[in-house]
């Protein structure tokens, strides 16, 4: 069975990027949507999500530079 | 200044992500790589840095307290011109923050007490989502005199109190609150 390090490892560089990229997009769009609204519930779900997202992205970032560099 | 900094920081770290999303086939050499550092290492965690600290002080400000109609007339209380009013004078007289009124006399100081009010928060948006709000609103739990010290432990006038020294201890204890002897809820108009 493939451990994790090893899936990881696998994994095409470009595409785990690309993917952190996507979702930092989408976190930052989410986030800047608190800079026109305070609606109570928009607050609740888009802070955290959007926090959740671009740190996804800046994870995905990390992976690369540990394992994906050759 | 500081909303305009973050819609700059918005757009030029789409900007970036964009450019690298677009680049991500050639991502060998080194300037790319400092691109890739750049655009998904620091430029988005800076904005959200930048962001948690605007919503957490738009969050604290009493014109989000009376987004919720049921604040609104508790939001209006503060304005009533009338010296019986403590809530009212606090803010008429700026004995604390205007814009941060509300968060200023209903929050515990130290980092227990902004926990507790952000799930304090988390609770009445979900009663006014999701629930029945009752037709008299109560604080939660007892009104904790360390509110009330965070400012007045140290006033002149406060220590100065015949009443206030006789009890001293009790009251900086939390044993006496404040409000045994102070009526400090909101006037509100019928």
């Amino acid at each position: 069975m493939a451990s994790l390090g090893n899936l990881l490892t696998t994994m095409p560089y470009a595409r785990v990027i690309r993917c952190g990229v996507t979702a930092q997009i989408a976190g930052v769009l989410l986030m800047a949507a608190l800079l026109f609204t305070k609606m109570p519930l928009l607050v609740l779900v888009c802070l955290p999500l959007g926090a959740l997202l671009i740190l996804v992205g800046a994870l995905a970032w990390v992976w690369g530079a540990i394992w994906g560099c050759e | 200044m500081v909303f305009w900094a973050l819609v700059i920081g918005a757009a030029v770290a789409v900007a970036l992500l964009v450019i690298l999303r677009l680049r991500i086939r050639s991502l060998a050499t080194r300037s790319e790589r400092a691109l890739a550092f750049l655009a998904m290492g620091v430029v988005p965690c800076l904005w959200l840095l930048g962001m948690l600290g605007y919503t957490d002080h738009a969050m604290k400000k009493a014109s989000f307290c009376v987004r919720c109609h049921e604040m609104q007339s508790y939001g209006e209380s503060l304005l009533v011109d009338d010296d019986e009013s403590l809530p009212a004078v606090h803010y008429r007289d700026g004995l604390v923050d205007r814009k941060k009124a509300c968060y200023a006399c209903h929050t515990r100081p130290g980092l227990g007490g902004i926990i507790e009010a952000k799930l304090k928060g988390l609770h009445d948006v979900k009663v006014h989502y999701f629930g029945e709000a009752p037709d008299t609103l109560t604080i939660h739990g007892e009104y904790p005199t360390s509110i009330c010290l965070k400012c007045h432990r140290e006033a002149a006038s406060f220590q100065a109190g015949t009443m206030h020294q006789a009890m001293m201890d009790e009251i900086l204890t939390g044993e006496t609150s404040c409000l045994d002897c102070h009526d400090v809820a909101h006037e509100l108009e019928d």
